[in-house]
């Protein structure tokens, strides 16, 4: 009787305890998960989405993705390496559009397919709506959402032509009519980024906390978008049936709509060209250096440490103690293309030339000495000048290119020579460095990437205004200004050639040059040329540090650019998944 | 069961309690454990009370009825006791004796020794007695020398018998000489003794083969061998004893049939080898019954008592997390009657590499760079780094600089183990350190582990055991990383790469010991980078708290009925410090005695600390009962089973340090300090029942089911059934085979159960929501001076995510011949997973925007089979055994989500379903270019016409005939890098006091493979590396040397496939015992010295590549931490 008793009481406990324990066990939830419910109504929580919108869209320019030390450096060198402005030299780097490899296959490299974050930001635009924040931060988050979204697909068209326009959240319900899009033309597709920057325009303040977009942004995408849509209709041709391509006779609207958004970001008086600092290539440096200066419509800010990118470790010479360091390397063809101080042609007799490099870059254009480090470039770090001298000549004449020896008491290799990440061309990228940054190291710099700046309005206008009226003076003007602070001797004339290379000498290394040159059709004449490197020897029967220079081939490829590198290949991924997507032809 | 015996020169039996329970107190002490009031307790006889009312019952039901409701049994000859007499009783709470005097009156005398009362006639005793002819004495030992209480000894013919006493000793009386006595005991096989005027006859004991009271732990409880109906495997501790491998996983390898285990690392303390069970995925760990979660590679072998893995159905128990198989671990616990034993075990000895690649002389590396320009080295001077006599041209062999030849292994264990009625226990300390190589003695592994089984008989049926094991484990390696969480492996990483990448031509010293030599890559200074003094360190502090309390309930009321409730938890605390510190290296110039401008090694000084908790908490409830009427048998299960778990973490960091004196965060400057941490918990319950039932011994079926919930899935999801039913028929007891006396054992069994996974599936997936995003990876955005925290998505909600589940289908047959001279286990295997996790492929574009959530619409299966054969048997004083194991299983997708490919060529490519899952995609490599002649009319390598393929370039196979090799050539070219056939020999060897035991392992139908050029990434060469294509060297073994990376060579391709079948020496131990009694002189009960070697002999075709260690060898030309062999001398002691 006892022992029933004692069993009882313990099948008792046990289901008590089954049923209390299970309550608790089974609803244990996650404990970092923030409850959809209060997203939308909290201006907190929107404003962090949002800022997860801003984050995802690529405003950095070539960085694409950047932060923390590894970001996707494929698309950094893919996009200057492609445009014949300088050479990569990170041994497990191949630039793909580049070597001629893009291909049905092999369609990777430089794509950006930007639906996922074109959904996130048409959830946003729902959502925000239902919410319960105020009705004026509603109509100020929406236009800001709404500049991200057509900034994506301009980021798109600019890729592949005519892509799939989706303007709402699909619903993972929907038919498959719905979900399975056909593309868009091209000319939809930069139709509905003039249209959304024309409202977002009328919405957003003059100015607001710098980061953020504002009215003028919003004009300096329309005036970017509509000129390459502009150049597309005047060179291009139309193929698959309009999904490539604008009618020509639509050429002129395009120019008339950026030149008018060009005006308006010029008329309203609110850019000046940076102009701060009498030395013309400091002052040209720093443009890139001091924040939300007077020159910056719209910036990709970085901060401190907890927001940082890594560029000073990337590009900085291995003297100044980076732990990756001279990772991209611009060509001859890049140095040689700035002009002379008198506005003379300023290519460089490298195979006469003796001596220090620095006299000569001197007398050229000043973006030269701000944009471009070379055997002698002033620099921070162990030593103050920049080593890159590739061999030394014996008494003998015999050509010494041992890393880590010396000859005569000095090194047979200049030390930013010395990496597995060799300077290719015998030049290093100084623009956007920071000169102060010692031991840079991954995910510790700080400086804004410029997604607009006042230089390209005025570039953009000068284009159009060309385009349209011929040589006027309003667009000489216009490219005055721009060399006028560069500190480089104004042009009398203008032609089409001059706008073309003013735009990219002043835009060098920040990411427009190969879409200008795919828009303009002269891809294919100029992107077939070998990029060629100038090395620095240093002689001992001379003066210690004298030095002669040899040019020759950069690269172990053939550079390759094939008339339909023009449009990117879709790959094979993005068709097998929807057989409605059409493929780029030639691929 | 009642005990009929004939008995004869009985003797007294040991009750030396109170000598044990003083050992016990000592050894409680030494062992810091004390952890339940140890009292002098009556004896089992004297505490006992029964409780009886049985009415006209004979004396025999009596004695039933007492041996059912106690622990006594009877030792009697029924032929002299007359227990057919009918009695009634009636007793309420009475000593047994009181019982038996008021059954038997004065015709039977009884004795009680502990639990055994031995029943003689009082008026035959002293006639019996008087009938000696002649008395035969002896002692009775084990096959170690151990003496063996309790061993039955028979007169053959006769009723005659003895019991040997708790010294092994024994006297009988033998009616003539011609007698022959028959000597048995269970587990041992029966001796035939004959006299032959001998008055002492010392018997030895060999243990018998095929032991049919094997007992094996299955889930939740444990089972007869005989009369286990699942695929299950069992290694004990003994087995386990002679081979102190490193862990645990080591000491599997080759042991258990449908292991497969890839051992892929040497380094110190690593956790686990990538095991599996008959190559599934992550399987379930059960230890004393409990799920374990944490590593349990480190699991002190000499507390292990044995290993099961439950393979099929078996497993489906433990339901949602059992679908990949279930290792349980036992540990021991002390016996009841056991008398005090302390094991000592050291053993102390030395890993070595197995192999490793070695990088090139000077000279070799100096012609090798000529040929590819990136040096212009005159042969004099090539000449001069052959010599080595010139300074100024050293040849410096940087892995001998960095790395010992070998490193010590140390490990002690102390153990105590006893029992008494009342109590036993169980009590371990043990310490392990195995060194690394490294020459600046920076890394190395230590492992303090302890403890405490006890188990307490409470009185009113109750029995608790309270079970307490902690381990600490500390691992401490050179440098750190600063700008991830790197673990140790990525921190080793960086010390091989610097091994890797320091030329040959640079001298490994400098002469100022202050300035540390260049290795002549960027940054790099391997000397350096493997010492904490230069570059910092990493250490990884590890603590494991197990503790378990377990109530079990023997209902006296019913026999058989028991339950029990258990409550344990599993605890680790880890804290791990990262402190890396800035260094640099100094170039030096031996002519002008310079140094060059400092290298920076590494650029941050920084400290990051690293708290990590985890707990669960396991309750179990569970009910037992046993029945056996007539031939039937059954027994019952049930099961109520909760888990709560919970881990959270905590990370600081800092940088900007002025000094190194105090490596502490606080030390670091304020700039671009970090704190960060994280947490996360889920919650299950299981319900579970089982049946057994036997026919006969003949006919066997086991019927589980299990109903499983988590808190991982939706609440319309989260419970699962998952049922097996296993069949077993022992065909050996059958008349029509039983009358065949070659076979003595052969079982057919079947099974088929459902088991779950939810290892791989991810948590939670029905609830969406928004994370915080991390800002330092791009989670938010900056505007003005402020960082805005971003937050994502958690993406779409997937209600429908639930655990995958398997079903397994097995059928086994085990077989012993001719009394298991040959025995056999043979069993096949088919498992189908369904609801796999995948994401969907076709059903939404890309333009959707969104990953579609996971779901469970992938399946695969798993097909194979693991053959057992053993041959065991003794010749004279020679106990051997050979055995053969082999386990082939390969896995297939079904179905794998996937678009509508536009083609079969795009499909065969890109596609997984029906595919087996174990393959390489690449290549068919074609051998090397010869001439520019034959790449002139070859297909188009490069798609730049050639242009940049050289003769002694790899040519590969147009696969698809279209003119060009691109990613439409590559097919299937071979099977992945994880065996599908696993094979094992043992040979065990017992003579006199010697044994030895080999174990020859190994594994088949797997590949090896590197790509690699060799001066990519500034690599130094590999000595293997040196036979490239020359023009002059056509039958190179490699391509053309190559400055930098050659795409075309690199590619994955046959040519760089090799298979990696390989045959291992794993274990050999020889032992020798020291004869007993030698052992009493030195006042101990044994000794053992032996030893050991692991992984000593491989053959095999991969070298310099391990063949376990695949395709993860020499990523970007970095050899990994070389696997190890290793060599150890041991001494088990017994006191």
């Amino acid at each position: 009787m006892k022992n029933s008793i004692i069993h009882l009481l313990l099948s008792v406990l046990v289901l008590l305890f089954a049923q209390g324990c299970e309550k608790q066990l089974l609803d244990k939830q996650p404990l970092s998960l923030i409850s959809d419910a209060v997203v939308w109504d909290d201006p907190a929580l929107t404003g962090a989405y949002l800022a997860s919108l801003y984050s995802a869209t690529p405003l950095a320019g070539i960085f694409m993705t950047n932060l923390g030390g590894n970001y996707d450096d494929l698309n950094v060198y893919g996009q200057l390496v492609a445009a014949g402005e300088g050479c990569c030299n990170l041994p497990w780097d191949k630039c793909v559009p580049a070597m001629g490899l893009l291909s049905h296959t092999n369609s990777s490299q430089m794509s950006w397919w930007g639906y996922s974050n074109i959904r996130n930001i048409n959830i946003f635009l729902v959502n925000l709506k239902k919410g319960k924040n105020t009705e004026d931060l509603k109509i100020q988050y929406n236009a800001q959402a709404r500049f991200l979204r057509a900034y994506e697909y301009f980021e798109g068209v600019k890729r592949y032509g005519g892509i799939p326009l989706i303007l709402t959240p699909q619903s993972i319900d929907a038919d498959s009519a719905t979900l399975y899009v056909k593309r868009n033309t091209e000319q939809e597709v930069y139709d509905f980024i003039g249209k959304e920057c024309d409202t977002i325009s009328t919405i957003l303040p003059a100015t607001d906390e710098p980061g953020r977009v504002t009215k003028y942004a919003a004009l300096a995408l329309k005036s970017r978008a509509m000129l390459y849509a502009a150049s597309i209709a005047k060179y291009g041709t139309i193929q698959l049936n309009g999904l490539l391509g604008i009618p020509a006779s639509d050429a002129n609207t395009y120019w008339q709509a950026s030149l008018d958004a060009s005006k308006a970001i010029i008329n309203a008086g609110q850019f000046t060209l940076f102009n701060k600092y009498p030395n013309k290539s400091y002052n040209y440096q720093m443009i890139f250096l001091e924040k939300d200066n007077s020159e910056v419509i719209l910036s990709k800010k970085f901060l401190n440490a907890s927001y940082a990118q890594s560029l000073d470790d990337w590009e900085n010479p291995n003297g100044n103690y980076t732990f990756w360091g001279c990772s991209f390397s611009p060509s001859v063809q890049i140095v040689d293309s700035y002009d002379m101080l008198d506005g003379s042609d300023g290519k460089i007799d490298w195979t006469n030339l003796k001596g220090y490099l620095r006299p000569v870059i001197l007398k050229k254009d000043p973006r030269c000495e701000a944009s471009i480090m070379y055997n002698g470039t002033p620099w921070i770090g162990a030593r103050d000048t920049v080593a890159l001298w590739r061999g030394t000549y014996t008494e003998t004449g015999e050509k010494l290119v041992d890393e880590f020896t010396s000859y005569n008491g000095r090194d047979v290799v200049g030390l930013d020579e010395t990496t597995f990440q060799r300077p290719s061309t015998g030049f290093l990228m100084k623009k956007f460095l920071d000169p102060t940054h010692v031991n840079p190291t991954g995910g510790s710099s700080y400086q804004d990437w410029l997604t607009f700046r006042y230089a390209e309005i005025l570039l953009n206008y000068a284009e159009a205004s060309f385009e349209l009226n011929g040589a006027a003076a309003d667009n000489l003007d216009a490219i005055n200004q721009i060399r006028d602070r560069a500190g480089v001797a104004p042009l009398a004339t203008l032609t089409m050639d001059k706008i073309r290379h003013e735009r990219r000498i002043e835009l060098a290394f920040e990411g427009y040059t190969y879409w200008d040159l795919r828009r303009w059709r002269t891809a294919f004449a100029e992107l077939n040329t070998n990029m060629t490197a100038a090395f620095a020897y240093w002689h001992f029967d001379r003066t210690p540090n004298r030095y002669e220079y040899e040019t020759f081939n950069a690269e172990d490829f053939d550079r390759v650019f094939k008339p339909e590198y023009y449009y990117f290949p879709l790959g094979e991924g993005l068709i097998n998944n929807n057989p409605n997507l059409v493929e780029n032809p030639g691929y | 069961m009642k005990k009929n015996l004939d008995y004869y020169g009985l003797s007294k039996p040991n009750s030396n309690w109170s000598k044990l329970f003083l050992t016990m107190k000592i050894s409680g002490f030494l062992l810091f454990c004390c952890l339940v009031n140890i009292y002098a307790a009556p004896t089992y006889s004297q505490a006992t009370k029964i409780s009886l009312n049985l009415k006209d019952a004979t004396i025999e039901e009596v004695l039933n009825k007492i041996e059912d409701v106690s622990e006594f049994y009877f030792l009697f000859n029924n032929k002299l006791i007359d227990v057919t007499r009918k009695v009634n009783i009636e007793a309420n709470n009475e000593p047994i004796k009181d019982i038996l005097n008021n059954i038997f009156d004065n015709d039977v005398k009884f004795a009680v020794y502990d639990r055994q009362i031995i029943l003689t006639p009082s008026d035959l005793m002293l006639s019996y007695l008087s009938m000696q002819q002649k008395k035969i004495s002896g002692t009775i030992t084990d096959e170690s020398g151990n003496l063996m209480p309790g061993v039955n000894i028979l007169v053959e013919g006769t009723t005659t018998g003895a019991i040997s006493d708790a010294n092994g000793k024994y006297t009988i009386n033998i009616p003539n000489e011609n007698a022959v006595l028959i000597i048995s005991f269970i587990g041992y096989t029966s001796q035939k003794a004959p006299v032959d005027g001998r008055t002492v006859i010392d018997i030895k004991l060999v243990p018998s083969l095929a032991n049919l009271d094997e007992v094996v732990v299955v889930g939740y409880g444990t089972q007869k061998k005989v009369n286990v109906t699942g695929s299950v495997a069992t290694v004990s501790g003994a087995e386990l004893k002679s081979l102190p491998a490193k862990d645990i996983s080591a000491a599997l390898v080759g042991r258990l049939p449908g292991i497969i285990s890839i051992d892929q690392g040497g380094v110190p303390g690593q956790k686990q080898a990538g095991m599996s069970i008959r190559g599934f995925e992550n399987m379930l760990i059960v230890v004393d019954g409990v799920e374990y979660p944490f590593s349990w590679d480190q699991i002190e072998m000499s507390d292990v008592e044995s290993i099961s893995v439950l393979k099929d159905a078996a497993g489906s128990i433990y339901g949602a997390r059992a679908g990949n198989g279930v290792l349980l671990i036992t540990t021991k616990r002390g016996k009841t009657g056991e008398a005090p034993t302390y094991d000592f075990s050291a053993t102390y000895g030395f890993e070595s590499p197995i192999r490793r690649a070695k990088a090139v002389d000077a000279a070799t590396y100096a012609t090798m760079t000529n040929a590819v320009g990136l040096s212009s080295w005159t042969a004099d001077q090539i000449a001069k780094f052959k010599s080595g006599t010139d300074p100024a041209y050293p040849n410096t062999d940087w892995y001998s600089e960095v790395y010992n030849k070998s490193a010590p292994l140390v490990h002690y264990n102390l153990n105590s183990s006893g029992g008494t009625e009342k109590l036993n226990y169980f009590y371990s300390l043990g310490y392990f350190k195995n060194d690394g190589l490294l020459k600046s003695g920076d890394l190395n592994f230590n492992r303090f582990n302890f403890r405490s089984n006890i188990q307490a008989k409470l009185g009113r049926g109750f029995t608790g055991s309270l079970d307490i094991a902690g381990r600490q484990e500390k691992l401490s390696a050179p440098g750190a990383r600063d700008y991830q969480q790197g673990d140790l492996n990525d921190v080793l990483y960086n010390v091989n790469q610097d091994v890797d990448f320091a030329q040959p031509i640079f001298a490994a010293h400098n002469p100022d010991p202050t300035k540390l030599a260049f290795g002549g890559h960027l940054g790099s200074a391997p000397i350096g980078r493997a010492s904490s003094y230069w570059a910092g360190y990493t250490d990884d502090d590890s603590k494991y708290l197990d503790a378990s309390l377990n109530l079990k309930y023997d209902a006296p009321f019913l026999n058989g009925l028991s339950a029990s409730a258990r409550v344990s938890t599993n605890n680790e605390f880890s804290y791990i410090k990262q402190f890396s510190k800035e260094f640099y290296c100094y170039p030096y110039d031996v002519t002008t005695g310079l140094y060059g401008t400092p290298q920076l090694c590494q650029p941050t000084t920084s400290d990051r600390e690293t708290m990590s908790r985890y707990s669960q908490m396991t309750t179990q409830v569970q009910v037992n009962y046993d029945k056996k009427v007539g031939a039937h048998s059954i027994s019952a299960m049930i099961l109520g089973e909760y888990i709560d778990n919970a881990s959270n973490n905590l990370m600081g960091y800092r940088k900007n340090y002025i000094s190194t004196t105090v490596q502490q965060l606080f030390a670091g400057g304020d700039l671009d300090k970090d704190a960060t941490g994280s947490a996360d918990q889920d919650g299950r319950i299981g319900y579970a029942g089982r049946v057994n039932y036997a026919y006969a011994g003949k006919y066997l079926a086991e019927l589980t089911v299990r109903y499983d919930g988590s808190s991982r899935y939706a609440p319309s999801k989260r419970w699962g059934t998952f049922p097996s039913l296993s069949l077993g028929w022992r065909l050996s007891e059958e008349q029509f085979i039983k009358n065949i006396s070659a076979i003595n054992n052969l079982k057919l069994r079947a099974s088929i159960g459902k088991a779950g996974d939810d290892a791989d599936v991810p948590a939670y997936a029905y609830l969406t929501g928004y994370n915080y995003n991390s800002t330092v990876w791009g989670g938010g955005q900056v505007f003005g001076n402020t960082i805005y925290q971003g937050i994502n998505s958690t993406g779409i909600a997937n209600p429908n995510l639930v655990w995958r589940t398997s079903t397994n289908y097995n059928l086994g047959l085990d077989g012993g011949f001719w009394k298991n001279l040959l025995s056999f286990e043979f069993d096949v295997f088919y498992r189908k997973v369904e609801h796999v996790a995948g994401t969907r492929a076709l059903s939404i574009p890309s333009t959707f925007g969104a990953g579609l959530p996971q779901e469970p619409i992938n399946s695969f299966d798993n097909r194979g089979f693991e053959l057992v054969l053993k041959h065991e048997n003794n010749i004279g004083d020679l106990k051997y055994s050979v055995s053969g194991m082999l386990t082939y299983a390969r896995g297939k997708w079904i179905h794998f989500d996937e678009p509508i490919y536009p083609d079969a060529e795009t499909r065969a490519r890109l596609g997984n379903s029906g595919q087996w899952m174990n393959r390489i995609m690449g290549y068919t490599a074609m051998g090397l270019f010869q001439s520019q002649a034959e790449i002139d009319k070859w297909a188009d390598q490069d798609l730049q016409g050639n242009a940049t393929i050289k003769p002694g370039d790899i040519k590969y196979l147009d696969y698809n005939h279209d003119g060009k090799i691109d990613a439409k050539d590559v097919h299937v070219i071979g099977k992945g890098t994880t065996p599908d056939m696993m094979f094992s020999f043992n040979l065990t060897l017992q003579y006199k006091g010697f044994d030895l035991d080999a174990l020859f392992q190994g594994a088949s139908d797997f590949n090896a493979y590197y790509h690699q050029n060799v001066f990519e990434n500034g690599t130094v060469p590999f000595t293997f590396m040196a036979d490239y294509w020359t023009p002059t060297n056509t039958g190179a073994k490699y391509p053309r040397l190559v400055d930098g990376e050659a795409e075309n060579n690199k590619a994955i391709s046959s040519f760089w496939l090799m298979d990696a079948t390989y045959l291992r020496l794993k274990n050999l131990t020889i032992g020798y015992t020291i004869p007993k009694s030698l052992c009493s002189k030195m006042l101990i009960k044994s000794c053992r010295i032996y030893i050991t070697g692991l992984d000593i002999l491989t053959f095999d075709k991969v070298s310099p590549l391990d063949p376990e260690s695949g395709a993860s060898l020499m990523a970007n030309g970095v050899a990994p931490y070389p696997k190890m062999k290793n060599i150890q001398g041991g001494i088990d002691l017994r006191f």
